[in-house]
């Protein structure tokens, strides 16, 4: 059981994911640069946050087509956990590997600030251990998450939904919605369950140096679930 | 050389945030008149298309807009290919 954190150029998250995975929860763990293709041995893959190739174009679009996308997508169809974070929900998004797109926030600002979350399900390889309710750092200009309306009906449909913006409470509304996202969606699934994206942040609440530890059951659930 | 433009916009469906934006900001700015905008990308490309036939040409310009220049979940484009 090994982890692979993905680096692009314009990364900038990949350290505070190997961290949490290598310190936080003891977990082999180690970095592939975008040129290469995941070694045979790893057996998850996070695509972190960052800026790849600059958001050129589009965030995430470039990226789609790094050489080390094609083995991203051969470990995600063997049923291999794949969770990408920010710039990485987006990366999946563009590859097709998950629903959807994510668009500008309809405020237009960079959001940068702690959001609290519905964890929608605890039947999942990344959620087993995850609280109710969640509270992770945002830090995103495009995290409007957008698909059309007979997407939509599939998604939640097939309860694909993993993570919604609320209350401290767990109360979803419009109020708790930072970014315009339909449905207050933070991060979905793929029909198969096994690759999720998010925009929020779990390595950076991952621990209690970091004011949450919130964070930290997640890369733990994936844990749990490869060992 | 073969020459093309490929415009890229987001689907009518889907909103358009800049767009809007620049549009209030048009009517703050004794713009009266403007009553909607819609923000999207332009791109010039120049094609090494030797020995390729129109209809080749156009194929990889298709391919490209489909695969790289436009999300097709959120955006449409068009594009002109100039002899």
């Amino acid at each position: 059981m090994k982890f692979a954190v993905v680096v692009f150029p314009g990364s900038n998250c990949d350290m505070d994911c190997y961290h949490a995975l290598r310190d936080v929860v003891q977990a082999p763990v180690e970095c592939v640069w975008f040129r290469e293709a995941l070694p045979p041995d790893v057996t998850a893959a996070v695509i972190p946050g960052g800026f790849s190739y600059g958001d050129y174009l589009r965030c995430g679009a470039l990226a789609k087509h790094a050489p080390v996308m094609k083995s991203v997508r051969e470990l995600a169809a063997k049923g291999n956990p794949v969770i990408g974070i920010c710039n990485g929900f987006q990366i999946l998004t563009e590859t097709g590997m998950l629903p959807g797109a994510l668009l500008k926030n309809t405020c237009l600002h960079f959001l940068c600030h702690d959001v609290d979350l519905k964890t929608e399900r605890k039947d999942t390889i990344f959620s087993a251990n995850l609280k109710d309710v969640v509270r992770f750092p945002i830090a995103h200009g495009e995290g409007n998450y957008y698909i059309d309306a007979d997407g939509l009906k599939r998604i939640e449909d097939n309860n694909q939904v993993l993570f919604r913006y609320c209350s401290p409470e767990g109360v979803v509304n419009d109020g708790y919605n930072p970014n315009g996202s339909l449905n207050n969606i933070a991060g979905v699934l793929n029909e198969q369950g096994n690759v999720l994206g998010m925009m929020p942040h779990p390595e950076r609440a991952a621990e209690m140096t970091l004011g949450c530890d919130d964070g930290k059951a997640l890369f733990e659930s994936i844990l749990g679930a490869l060992v | 050389m073969a020459q093309a433009k490929v415009i890229v916009m987001l689907k009518k469906e889907v909103s358009d945030v800049q767009g809007v934006t620049i549009q209030q900001t048009m009517q703050k700015l004794d713009h009266a008149e403007v009553a909607k905008i819609r923000v999207g990308k332009y791109f010039e490309i120049e094609l090494n298309g030797d020995g390729l036939t129109k209809d080749q040409l156009k194929q990889k310009l298709e391919d490209i807009c489909e695969n790289v220049l436009s999300n097709t979940v959120v955006e449409e484009y068009q594009y002109e290919l100039l002899d």
